[in-house]
């Protein structure tokens, strides 16, 4: 906590609002480079045919080739959802390619077969899988467009018995758990996006912790966008077994492009009794340019499932994407189970949010906690939905939600739609949201005692978002704490 | 899918009232389009069953031709009951005219949306306009009293108030009666001039299984004042609609609310605040306790303008729930485009202090009456701020067990 702590002045004090705004100017978004690496492409569109391809391509068995079909069935009969408070152009679905994969995607043997081009976008990611190896102990799986291309510490993690790998690849090595718990958690019938990514999920990344085992360096994955005209729909399920914890990253960045990409993921956890999940996200797809043009769609579907006494915490920093159009939620099923929602979403020029949570409580004495900081700019929307559903079986709930919106500049919106339906009276539910702008008398109190107003600005806004970004595993929050910087660049003063 | 919302507009005949052109077309087009009751699909009705609405069988009651006068009252009163209606005569600074009376062109200021407002352009059989002159002020209290009884009938009212600049008013919106079946829909319109002030208190006590849908529209002008309390007790299904136009600079809007639900009485309330002109404030207190197998919902917005800079908005709505069976649905809405604004929303759920009920047992208070006096104190913010007498009075009888 306290390395934790040192580590965040250095950085705010090394950094200031005025120096990231020169270095943006030359900068923009610095993922949007493309690799240049040969690709297999899937032919733009979406019928049967295309979906049967992708699963011959991954040599996937029958019944995950049946619920594919079935899942395109669904989805061919829903409507693509409008109630959420962003406005875009809808994508055409026939324009999209469903899979893109790198050309040499066969086993890679050892980390030395690996194109040095592929490890050229990583180690520009800053996420070097050797020094990763070495350093911090932070085992990563990597997915490039559709395919995932490494999973480092694998061998130890094995000596646990913990599965961390590739999607596909558990399907072929441990097809018994992923048939058991795949779509358990969303459903294919849940939304129109989650039975389109049911439908054509090209790979993602599959966790499987053991009975009673701790899982000892947290799981990372890394999702890019790297092929243009297609659309990556990836599939992460983690399934913590009785009694066992897991902390797990996930990463994402695309390059610039002026077409607007579709992300819709599906990402499931099941928590199993007295297990612990943590999944933390820093979402940092490309966000468009300044006029707004191009981005990434990112409209994901992510559950949590709790038995007994389980825990499910979802962390996320939100910076980038057009539209963002996600819901983290817990469903808290078993007795006493806990779930909590930690987020920071900023919106900046004309990216939309419409994020939150859901908590369904529908076991006993069950717990949940929302924190939500919005922080639009520009000309951006950004709202908060969020559901707290208690159920009439749901003896002795409690639920604490907090919604904080910081709006800076005049063009920009900040929105909160809370749901609150409680059907039992033992439940306690609480829920406050404030909309405000940076105090005044607060950037007088510092500015008087000789911190510039951009210096006050950010530690304000840093200051602000603390109590999420304290439950970031420490790399993480670094990042995110600079990604916060670089979003909200030019948007103050 | 049934056509039920057409041919329950049938049921209800065609308005007495002067409706102006516009109006009347966009409301046919309105529930021509909609064709039947909207469903729990519906976001402003996502909590609010209407089933049990559109299979009602009702007759209008008109109040037509001028009132009967009402004569050496210390208020002035306008009851409606029954097919006839009363009314005091008219004193210095306040005319009363009969809604059948009111010219087209003074309609034409509102714009309607919703069934509910639809049906009431369309098949509205009376009201009154109130008009209080620049300046003046009405010492004593205006009071509109609604008595829907009897079986079958529907009241289908429009009353328009306009408070001119500078005028002060203090006005009761009243509903009761005993029906066994009975649909009301009530629509006012408040003009507020600059600086003027309004005081409102509504109180809804009905009998029997009355569905009653009450529409406030509220448009305020320059540092005027508008405050409302609404005491929701005994009705078997209620449903408010309160939208503030805050329209003007500065301008002040008190949306207070108390509701008390028993057996399977359903209440919902909502409310609307548009922040359009900037300093302006709000301040909303919505307090419910529900009991057996009532549903509670509140649904509050407050919109803020991109132009409406410096905005104070706070939203507040407590609930309890005192038996296992009851439920409550909140959704405190925020959709602001400004940015140095303040506003702020909370909402709990929760139950009586077992502590707090634990210490007046423990004295010999009976629980029932521990109870009553816990929920006394718990809604006393919003009882504070009522200021008709007659209002306190059917407060304070029906606390009390």
């Amino acid at each position: 906590m306290r390395l934790r702590r040192i580590f965040f002045r250095v950085v705010m004090a090394g950094y200031t609002e005025n120096e990231l705004a020169e270095d943006l100017n030359q900068q923009e978004y610095r993922y949007g480079f493309v690799t240049d690496i040969a690709s297999d492409v899937a032919p733009a569109g979406l019928d049967e045919q295309v979906i049967r391809w992708i699963s011959e391509k991954k040599k996937e068995p029958q019944w995950l080739l049946e619920f594919r079909l079935k899942a395109f069935e669904v989805w061919k009969s829903m409507q693509e959802p409008e109630w959420a408070h962003v406005a875009y152009q809808k994508p055409d679905f026939q324009a999209i390619s469903y899979y893109a994969a790198p050309k040499q995607s066969k086993k890679y043997e050892s980390w030395d077969d690996v194109d040095p081009e592929m490890k050229e976008t990583m180690s520009k990611l800053g996420i070097s899988l050797e020094e990763q190896q070495r350093l911090t102990g932070v085992a990563v799986d990597f997915v490039m467009d559709s395919v995932s291309v490494g999973t480092s510490f694998k061998a130890k993690l094995a000596e646990l018995g913990i599965v961390f790998c590739s999607f596909s690849e558990a399907v072929q090595e441990h097809p018994d758990l992923v048939k058991k718990y795949l779509g358990t958690v969303v459903p294919m019938t849940d939304n129109f996006y989650a039975a389109l990514n049911s439908a054509v999920f090209s790979d993602g990344s599959f966790c499987y912790i053991p009975k009673g085992v701790r899982c000892p360096m947290e799981l990372s994955t890394y999702f890019r966008i790297n092929a243009g005209g297609t659309g990556q729909f990836e599939r992460t399920l983690v399934v913590a077994d009785e009694s066992s914890y897991v902390s797990y990253l996930e990463g994402c960045t695309a390059p610039q492009r002026d077409e607007n990409q579709l992300h819709a993921a599906v990402v499931e956890l099941v928590a199993l009794d007295q297990a612990e999940i943590k999944y933390s996200t820093v979402q940092n797809w490309y966000p468009g340019d300044n006029e707004g043009k191009g981005g990434v769609f990112n409209f994901v579907t992510k559950r949590g499932m709790c038995e007994t006494q389980a825990k499910i915490s979802w962390t996320q920093v939100e910076t980038g994407s057009a539209v963002t159009w996600k819901y983290p939620s817990c469903v808290l099923k078993g007795d006493g189970s806990i779930g909590e929602f930690y987020s920071v979403a900023v919106t900046n020029n004309f990216q939309q949010a419409d994020t939150g949570t859901k908590m369904i409580h529908l076991g006993k004495n069950t717990k949940s906690t929302i924190i939500s900081k919005g922080i639009s700019a520009g000309k951006s929307q950004n709202s908060y939905r969020g559901l707290v559903q208690i159920h009439a079986q749901a003896e002795n709930a409690r639920n604490f939600s907090q919604c904080d919106s910081l709006l800076m500049g005049s063009e920009c919106g900040a929105h909160t739609f809370p749901y609150i339906e409680c059907k039992n009276a033992g439940a306690q539910i609480e829920h406050e949201a404030t909309t405000s702008k940076i105090g005044e008398d607060q950037l007088f109190y510092c500015q008087q005692r000789g911190i510039s107003e951009e210096k006050a600005i950010s530690l304000i806004v840093n200051g602000y978002c603390k109590e999420v970004l304290n439950q970031l595993p420490m790399e993480f929050a670094v990042e995110a704490q600079k990604l916060l910087s670089i979003s909200l660049e030019g948007s103050v003063g | 899918m049934s056509e039920n919302l057409v041919a329950f507009e049938h049921q209800l005949g065609t308005t007495s009232l002067s409706m102006p052109e516009l109006l009347t077309k966009e409301a046919k087009e309105g529930i021509a389009r909609q064709a039947s009751f909207p469903t729990t699909r519906d976001e402003p009705w996502k909590y609010t069953r209407l089933a049990r609405v559109a299979g009602l069988t009702v007759a209008p009651i008109a109040f037509k031709g001028a009132p009967a006068l009402l004569k050496g009252m210390e208020t002035i009163d306008v009851i409606f009951e029954k097919g006839t209606w009363w009314c005091s005569a008219a004193v210095e600074g306040l005319t009363l005219q009969s809604a059948n009376e009111i010219s087209p062109e003074s309609w034409q200021a509102c714009t309607t949306k919703g069934h509910v407002q639809h049906l009431n352009t369309l098949t509205a059989q009376g009201g009154i306009g109130i008009t209080i002159a620049a300046g003046t002020t009405i010492q004593q209290p205006v009071r509109i009293i609604h008595r829907c009884s009897g079986a079958q009938g529907a009241m289908v009212l429009h009353h328009q108030i306009k408070v001119e600049d500078r005028a002060h008013v203090r006005i009761e919106l009243i509903f009761e009666g005993e029906a066994e079946q009975a649909y009301s829909n009530v629509l006012t319109d408040f003009f507020v001039g600059k600086e003027a002030q309004v005081h409102v208190d509504k109180w809804q006590n009905t009998q029997g299984a009355h569905y009653g849908f009450y529409n406030e529209r509220i448009y305020q002008e320059r540092q005027s004042t508008f405050r409302m309390q609404t005491i929701t007790a005994n009705t078997h299904f209620t449903r408010n609609d309160v939208e503030v136009f805050s329209q003007g600079e500065a301008a002040h809007t008190q949306l207070y609310g108390a509701f008390f639900g028993r057996g399977q009485q359903l209440i919902d309330n909502h409310t609307y605040v548009h922040h359009m002109a900037p300093h302006g404030t709000s301040d909303e207190n919505y307090k419910g306790v529900l009991w057996d197998k009532a549903t509670g919902v509140f649904n509050g917005k407050v919109k803020v303008y991109q132009d409406a800079q410096k905005i104070n908005a706070y939203q507040s709505n407590k609930n309890l729930l005192l038996s296992s069976a009851a439920s409550m649905n909140a959704k405190p809405e925020l959709e602001i485009y400004a940015d140095d604004v303040k506003c702020s929303h909370g909402s709990t759920t929760g139950q009586l202090d077992a502590q707090a009920l634990f210490y007046l047992q423990a004295r010999g208070i009976s629980k029932a009456k521990a109870t009553e006096m816990l929920v006394g104190a718990f809604c006393a913010e919003v009882f504070e701020a009522v200021h008709s007498e007659y209002i306190q009075t059917a407060i304070a009888e029906h606390l009390t067990l």
